[in-house]
């Protein structure tokens, strides 16, 4: 019994060390990335980006599902975006509430019959509107099937070289397009770009364009809030650096129409679709069998804000489909691990995802496990488990302080003193019981992907309006 | 046996007290740069709120550059970035008001140097400010900076060539920039449109090449160019470019014409609309939609059912651009074709205006 606890406790422990020595490299690449990406934008660039003829159009795609409540806003906000040149096709994917007739109020909705070049297999297409106040403007109404398969519906109805796909709850910063489309614009040979997710919860709106920028109000909000800085700020910044990043939030994609109809499309029956088209452009774009100069950029300054779950109940089912989507995704594309037909993207990138993401709650929860065991039999005094624990902790916050810090000098997002000390009291909380959880959660997505073949989607987000601009 | 040896428990109580006193590092670090960017922030803000009145009073010609002078000189970093922010707002013809006020902040010889620095961000930095410095003298240095090897540079380079005014640089920008990629030439080609209607013989003889010099990409920009200029003595020397065997350069000599405006190019321009390349019977549709009158509308009709759906969709829209003649075609093409696609479109480009028999049709 003890040599397997032995060889246990060293596994844990190895993982550990590499876990976290992998995260400081992508703090470091991260912090580089950033710094090189900011001193590399021109004085006017963004001015003379919004006021040239020439910058490609962008098609943005605004899948929708019940989302009656927040939809007039989102769609506002893009409508008022800083761009030349822009359409938007929302897509209500067979909404039960109101979410057309409110369009159709708010916009002047009229139906027509015939509208794009061809259509492609998708849930049947009940209609098309457009609104004569605004001519970019056009929205579709469709069965339901998921939100992947209302983007594919979309994809045939827009007329511009680029798709810029955003989910329903998003609200986009005034020049975030325009930073998206700046890598294109150096970069013929640009595939794909990502942008920064953050928490929408405390944003102030004012007729769809953002006014205050606050944090969350609530510890789980901060918290998330918190996530996203070390998710968005370095993680995939550095992970770009590696040619890995495989996960494009579905809050704020930005692709070449021709390299999402090669690629095939969403697939409609993904748990988190974003997560398994995201590996599929890679395979696409790093397939040096097939590829020619191709690349994904990341974009640090292009944010835009989606609503977090502030219940626990809600919180606990998206990070249970998150998981499954995880699971789902790596094992659809399963032949890009530790494939060198994919270069970094299969040697180190789809390996760290299953390894790192994927499988840490079940490493994690294995380390409780072995925690109890030790000290119930003996083999380890409490001092020593703590010690251990005390470790991990601050490990964890030294990285997440390192990311905190990337945020500030590179002054990509600015918050009140007030705000600020609220962040950081976050920081410090993470790993005494947020962290915990959502391992536990991610462990009983992980049982029920594998075990139970879970595939739905999972409670539907209760969404709050946007707080109006107080009088 | 022992799971946890002592001295593992040892090395990590003491990695652990040393990430612990990283952290409090970190966080220090995080609060002393927040208060610097807030300092800094004041500091700008102060300043810009003492400068920018007097630098508006000068360049409305109620105050003395020395009056403005003075207070730049006591701060050059606030300064610059506030003249170039203030120089984006004017006018082109206004900006070079603003060029004493620059040469007093006296940069110009830091900046050339910078156009050597290791790090290409820096040849950057420098190459623009040099374009707002506004100071002829940096004119070589700039344009030997079109030779840098990073592509950002040398478009900054140019950039500050055409802010001075510097036209006998737009053959070497156009010979430093012949890239693949139609991005690179769109970039290109907005740029040397900032050069104005002066540069439009220089771009004419580009345009005919008579030496060969230039590449098709080049002649391609120099087409692009002299459409956005509405170059109306270029309409000929265009003309003779819907022959060439090169498809992109028929395609920009059509989308240049189209912009020009002359219908007497129209005997030549009508036949591209069969032209074997999609791409150029597309934007051939759109010029001759722009250019035509009534007599055209056969040669569109007959384009609603190509192959291509962007060509049917540029015909049926040039056809609804042409008025009562090209609505009265496309009425006729979904009421009779027997070509379905040219039906469709057709159905689809009335519908899109609202011309309501479309819809009484459907219903």
């Amino acid at each position: 019994m003890t040599p397997l606890l032995q060889a246990l406790v060293w596994f844990v422990l190895v993982y550990y060390f590499f876990l976290h020595a992998v995260y400081l490299l992508l703090v470091l690449l991260g912090a580089v990335q950033i710094r090189r990406y900011g001193s590399a934008i021109s004085f006017d660039e963004f001015e003379r980006i919004a006021t040239s003829d020439l910058s490609m159009p962008v098609s943005l795609i605004v899948p929708a599902h019940n989302e009656a409540a927040i939809i007039v806003n989102t769609v506002k906000n893009v409508l008022k975006l800083n761009y030349p040149s822009h359409e938007v096709i929302v897509v209500d994917d067979g909404s039960t509430d109101d979410t057309i007739p409110v369009l159709t109020k708010a916009f002047n909705l009229h139906r027509v019959d015939k509208y794009g070049s061809k259509h492609i297999a998708t849930e049947p297409i009940l209609g098309i509107y457009k609104s004569p106040d605004h001519p970019n403007l056009v929205v579709v109404a469709k069965d339901n099937g998921r939100r992947a398969d209302a983007i594919n519906a979309a994809v045939p109805l827009t007329r511009y070289p680029l798709l810029c796909v955003i989910d329903a709850d998003c609200v986009l910063e005034s020049d975030g397009l325009l930073h998206m489309a700046r890598p294109f614009l150096l970069d013929s040979g640009l595939a794909a770009a990502a942008g920064v997710v953050r928490p929408s919860n405390g944003l102030v709106m004012e007729d769809g364009v953002i006014v205050e920028r606050g944090l969350p109000k609530t510890i789980l909000g901060l918290n998330q809030e918190i996530e996203y800085v070390r998710s968005f700020q370095w993680a995939r910044t550095g992970l770009n650096k590696l040619q890995c990043m495989l996960c494009i939030s579905g809050a704020l994609l930005l692709i070449k129409k021709s390299v999402f109809e090669a690629t095939g499309g969403s697939w409609p029956h993904a748990i988190t679709d974003d997560m398994e088209f995201t590996i599929r452009i890679n395979k696409h774009v790093y397939d040096r069998l097939k590829r020619g100069p191709q690349r994904i950029a990341f974009a640090p300054d292009a944010v835009c804000y989606t609503e977090v779950p502030e219940k626990f109940r809600l919180y606990a089912s998206q990070r249970n489909r998150w998981q499954r989507g995880t699971l789902q995704s790596i094992f659809r594309n399963w032949n890009m691990l530790f494939n060198a037909r994919y270069g970094p993207t299969g040697l180190f990138g789809m390996p760290f995802f299953l390894i790192f993401e994927a499988l840490a709650p079940l490493v994690e929860i294995l380390a409780y496990v072995l925690a109890v065991i030790l000290w119930w039999t003996g083999l380890a005094t409490l001092t020593e488990i703590l010690i251990m624990f005390f470790l991990a902790y601050s490990v964890g916050l030294f990285l997440t302080l390192l990311a905190v810090l990337i945020t500030e000098s590179s002054r990509l997002r600015a918050v009140s003193w007030k705000d600020f000390w609220k962040l950081i009291a976050s920081v410090f909380l993470d790993n005494l019981g947020f962290h915990q959880f959502r391992v536990l959660i991610s462990l009983v997505g992980t049982f029920e992907y594998l075990v139970l073949r879970r595939g739905d989607l999972g409670a539907p987000m209760e969404r709050i309006t946007p707080d109006p601009k107080p009088a | 046996m022992e799971i946890l040896a002592p001295n593992l428990i040892d090395t990590a109580l003491r990695v652990a007290i040393i990430a612990a006193l990283m952290s409090a590092a970190v966080l220090v670090v995080c609060i002393a740069v927040r208060w610097n960017f807030d300092r800094q922030f004041k500091r700008n803000a102060h300043f810009r709120r003492e400068a920018e009145p007097l630098i508006a009073a000068y360049v409305a010609g109620r105050a003395e550059a020395g009056e403005v002078t003075g207070i730049l000189r006591r701060a050059p970093a606030e300064a610059l970035p506030l003249l170039m922010e203030i120089s984006d707002r004017l006018e082109p013809d206004e900006r070079p008001r603003l060029h004493p006020l620059f040469a007093a902040l006296e940069l110009t010889n830091k900046e050339t140097a910078r156009l050597k620095h290791w790090r290409w961000e820096m040849r950057l930095r420098a190459a623009e400010r040099l374009g707002y410095l506004g100071d002829p003298a940096s004119a070589p240095a700039l344009r030997a900076a079109l030779q840098d090897e990073v592509l950002a540079v040398r478009f900054a380079a140019a950039r500050a060539l055409v802010a001075l005014g510097d036209e006998e640089a737009l053959e070497p920008i156009l010979l430093s920039f012949d890239l693949p990629g139609d991005m690179n030439q769109r970039r290109v080609a907005e740029l040397l449109y900032a050069f104005g209607p002066g540069t439009t013989d220089r771009l004419l003889a580009i345009v005919q090449n008579p030496q060969g010099t230039f590449s098709d990409s080049a002649i391609c920009t120099a087409t692009r160019v002299l459409g956005m200029l509405r170059a109306q003595k270029a309409v000929a020397p265009l003309a003779d470019l819907l022959t060439s065997p090169e498809f992109r350069v028929r395609l920009h000599a059509t989308r240049a014409l189209g912009l020009l405006g002359d219908r007497s190019v129209l005997p030549q321009l009508s036949p591209l609309t069969e032209d074997p390349s999609w791409e150029v019977r597309n934007v051939a549709v759109q010029a001759v939609g722009k250019l035509g009158a009534p007599a055209d509308v056969p040669r569109l009709q007959k384009a609603l059912g190509d192959q291509a759906w962007w060509v049917r969709f540029s015909a049926g829209s040039a056809l609804y651009g042409l008025g009562d003649a090209g609505i009265d075609a496309l009425r006729d093409t979904m009421n009779t074709s027997t070509d379905r696609y040219a039906r469709d479109i057709s159905r689809q480009i009335l519908e899109e205006h609202r011309v309501s028999e479309a819809r009484e049709r459907k219903l």
